[in-house]
């Protein structure tokens, strides 16, 4: 996988500055009902100087979701604030204290959870071209009368936001479980230490961070298996995932921290998975790496290594889902329906073996990078440049293959954008041709040809097929291009050099015998034109090629 | 008995346009004049055409000959091609003397031009032995010419310029071609080429006496 850096922020100390809320918790309270809210914040926006973010809105969303699903918040108690400028963001947060302060004066407990997913810089959370410092933040967060106060960032350098004043830092911690919020105050998981980045996966459609996270409060974080998922499973879980899904990517390992200051006793739930109104239960006896897609969206909702030995619970919306399942070279594939207030346990035997594609879950999106060398043969334009040539007794043909033709050898450097987009840097031989004039009789023979190379970027559209085994493609290119021209006679050999450009298109397809390797086949057409004579006659040097080669993708 | 001896000194034999004179780009120079043309009056010089190094000869000043005498003879058709950056005050033209005694039989006017291939078609007479090619300027203007080809074509219709005064042993239609007035067919021994006829025949190993188109006596 080759994840993109979710955001590249320099250090942000995002003290998110969350305060003890210090209300007791007494058992004449304990029967009182918990009102969970839920303040998500997504935003793809770029700051100056950053790079649009493609899945934090989308993170957010999901969510508000299993919050909703798994967590049993009230629809009306999530409030999701997808891009927001600094005024809607504030004016969120003072709409959610008006609500806490209700439930407060009427001594009724409150949980908040408040998730942030974006952009940060420096000691600022960045909304577009507009930022909250980190200190007001703090002190908007800190001053919601909530009971207990759940902070998650998904953010590069997130884990500087966890500083809390006097709470040291634990990637280890265990509570009793009961039942009740019997646990006051406030906890912190971010997505990165404060000297890492956070990073995005197109594989995942998502965050590193984020999809682990989600993933284990839907319930595959639940280890003890209780139908609950507490802090301390759902830190567990998404903090050992996030480690290994990034520990081989370009960027490095990304390592999840969790800062607490907690008072009371007892587990802090935040989803109850068993509750939830519709569950996949994969059987303890199933082994393997699973992959849990919703079809109609193509969003991944699960990708997990499952263990013999243990049952895993995962709480989703109802829909209809594609699920692949792969232990070693065996890979099943099942359509699995979550109907509203089901449960579904995951039949192996219901499912259909699929051919083996090592590069199925690593198609094109995944490898970023190909390399392409191709080879060719290119048609030598027979224009009026070349007529006048003619004219003056020069032979009507001259490639260096055979006739007109020439040969074309191309580098194409390709980085793909998505699946369905790339950009291409190419350095490619056009035309080269060599005429000759027989002077007859006494008079010297003469001799002139040229060559003539281009490079040029360019964007390409992709439709991979067949598991990205086939990509078709077409794209345009231009750039600069340059010529040198050679006359030879008798006297000797002049050479003169032009410069001019050329801009083209094509159609192809490659064919990948392996995710990283495969050949490609090409037609392309070029205009170049670069070569004039003093009659103000201009040879363009492209025209129509033919080429393959091979394809490296990395 | 003169017989004269039938020579088609083509240089090739391509059918379209084979340069018969030499050094038709004008490529060959000896300083500052050209190898194969005689430089009768005037002055030349070299001039670019599409390429810095690609030449034609430019005739400079009003009055520029330049001739040149391609071994050729009988050539039926006479194809003259020429490219030509040809001003229209300038008056240019092509001669030729089928005789070689200083009359031209063909003189065509090049016409103005911008660097445009230009051709035309001499139907030649039906004998000479020699041909005398002349460019000739007559008047001031900017005149340069490249790729002069006098060549070999099939493409020339309608009646051969006639040619008289013609010595024994040329050619001949009919006695008034002839010099002497008299125009005969003859015969000649088929391996030696010598005349025969029924009271001269071949010797042994000349073959036999055969028929020859009619020549002047």
């Amino acid at each position: 996988m080759f994840p993109t850096l979710r955001r590249h922020s320099l250090l942000v100390t995002a003290v998110i500055g969350l305060g003890v809320v210090g209300l007791a918790v007494t058992p004449a309270r304990a029967q009182s009902p918990i009102a969970s809210f839920a303040l998500v914040v997504g935003s793809n926006a770029p700051g100056p100087g950053q790079q649009e973010l493609r899945y934090a809105e989308h993170d957010a969303a999901a969510m508000s979701a299993v919050l909703r699903d798994a967590g049993r918040y009230p629809s009306a108690n999530v409030v999701s604030v997808l891009r927001p400028d600094r005024s809607a963001l504030l004016a969120a947060i003072a709409s959610l204290r008006e609500r806490l302060t209700q439930h407060a004066a009427r001594g009724e407990q409150a949980q908040l959870l408040f998730y942030y997913s974006g952009h940060a810089r420096a000691d600022a959370i960045t909304l577009g071209r507009e930022e909250i410092p980190l200190a007001e933040l703090r002190q908007q967060i800190l001053g919601l009368p909530s009971t207990l106060t759940i902070v998650v960032i998904d953010a590069c350098q997130s884990g500087a936001f966890s500083r809390i004043k006097g709470a040291a830092p634990t990637t280890d911690f265990s509570f009793n479980s009961v039942a009740r919020l019997n646990t006051a105050g406030m906890a912190v998981m971010a997505s990165s230490s404060a000297t890492e980045l956070s990073q995005e996966s197109d594989q995942l459609t998502s965050s590193f961070f984020t999809h682990h996270l989600l993933l284990a409060l839907r319930g595959a974080g639940d280890a003890n298996q209780d139908g609950k998922v507490s802090l301390d499973e759902a830190y567990r879980y998404t903090y050992n995932r996030t480690l290994a899904g990034t520990a081989s990517t370009a960027v490095g390992a990304q390592h999840a921290t969790l800062e607490t200051e907690l008072k009371g006793k007892g587990d802090v739930v935040l989803t109850r998975p068993a509750s939830a109104s519709s569950q996949l239960i994969v059987p303890a006896a199933i082994e393997g790496r699973m992959l849990v897609q919703h079809r109609a969206s193509g969003s991944v909702i699960a990708e997990l290594d499952k263990a013999r030995g243990g049952a895993v619970r995962l709480a989703m919306a109802a829909g209809p889902y594609s699920v692949v399942l792969r232990r070693g070279d065996d890979v099943r594939a099942c359509d699995v329906t979550l109907a509203a207030q089901s449960t579904v346990s995951f039949d192996l035997a219901s499912c259909h073996a699929v051919a083996v594609d090592t590069g199925a879950a690593k198609g094109p999106a995944g490898r970023r990078w190909g390399l392409e060398l191709s080879l060719g043969v290119m048609e030598g334009r027979r224009d009026a440049y070349v007529q006048e040539m003619r004219q003056f007794g020069f032979s009507e043909y001259g490639g260096n293959v055979w006739l007109g033709l020439s040969h074309q050898l191309s580098l194409t450097a390709v980085h793909a954008l998505g699946r369905h987009l790339a950009l291409t840097l190419t350095v490619l031989e056009l035309d080269a041709q060599d005429h000759t004039r027989d002077g007859g009789g006494d008079a010297p023979d003469a001799h002139f040809g040229w060559s003539a190379y281009g490079i040029g970027a360019g964007v390409r559209g992709t439709l991979p097929l067949l598991r990205d085994r086939l990509i078709p493609y077409a794209q345009v290119v231009v750039g600069p291009a340059a010529a040198v021209t050679n006359w030879t006679d008798a006297a000797g050999t002049t050479r003169q050099g032009y410069f001019g450009y050329h801009v083209g298109g094509g159609a192809g397809a490659a064919f990948m015998a392996r995710p990283s390797l495969g050949v490609l086949v090409q037609a392309t057409y070029t205009y170049a034109p670069v070569i004039d004579n003093r009659f103000g006659q201009t040879h363009d040097s492209g025209g129509v090629a033919v080429q393959i080669g091979a394809r490296h993708a990395f | 008995m003169r017989i004269p001896l039938l020579l088609v000194s083509l240089t090739c034999l391509s059918v379209t346009g084979c340069p018969l004179d030499d050094d038709p780009g004008f490529d060959d120079w000896c300083g500052d004049r050209l190898c194969h043309w005689d430089l009768a009056d005037g002055d030349i010089r070299k001039a670019p055409t599409w390429h810095d190094r690609d030449h034609g000869v430019e005739l400079v000043g009003p009055h520029v000959t330049l001739t040149q005498r391609p071994d050729i003879a009988s050539v039926a058709c006479l194809e003259f091609k020429v490219i030509a950056d040809i001003d229209p005050a300038a008056a240019v033209y092509v001669e030729l003397d089928f005789r070689g005694d200083g009359t031209s039989e063909v003189r065509e006017r090049i016409p103005s031009a911008k660097w445009q291939p230009i051709s035309f078609l001499v139907n030649a007479p039906t004998w000479y032995d020699a041909v005398a090619l002349t460019i000739r300027k007559e008047s001031d203007g900017h005149a340069v010419l490249a790729r002069l080809e006098l060549g070999d074509s099939e493409a020339c219709t309608g009646t051969p310029l006639p040619l008289g005064d013609r010595p024994p042993g040329a050619w001949c239609d009919n006695m008034t071609e002839c010099a002497s007035g008299a125009c005969a067919p003859s015969q000649i021994c088929a391996q030696t080429f010598a005349a025969c006829d029924a009271t001269t025949p071949c010797a042994d190993g000349a073959g036999p006496c055969v028929d020859w188109p009619a020549t002047c006596r």
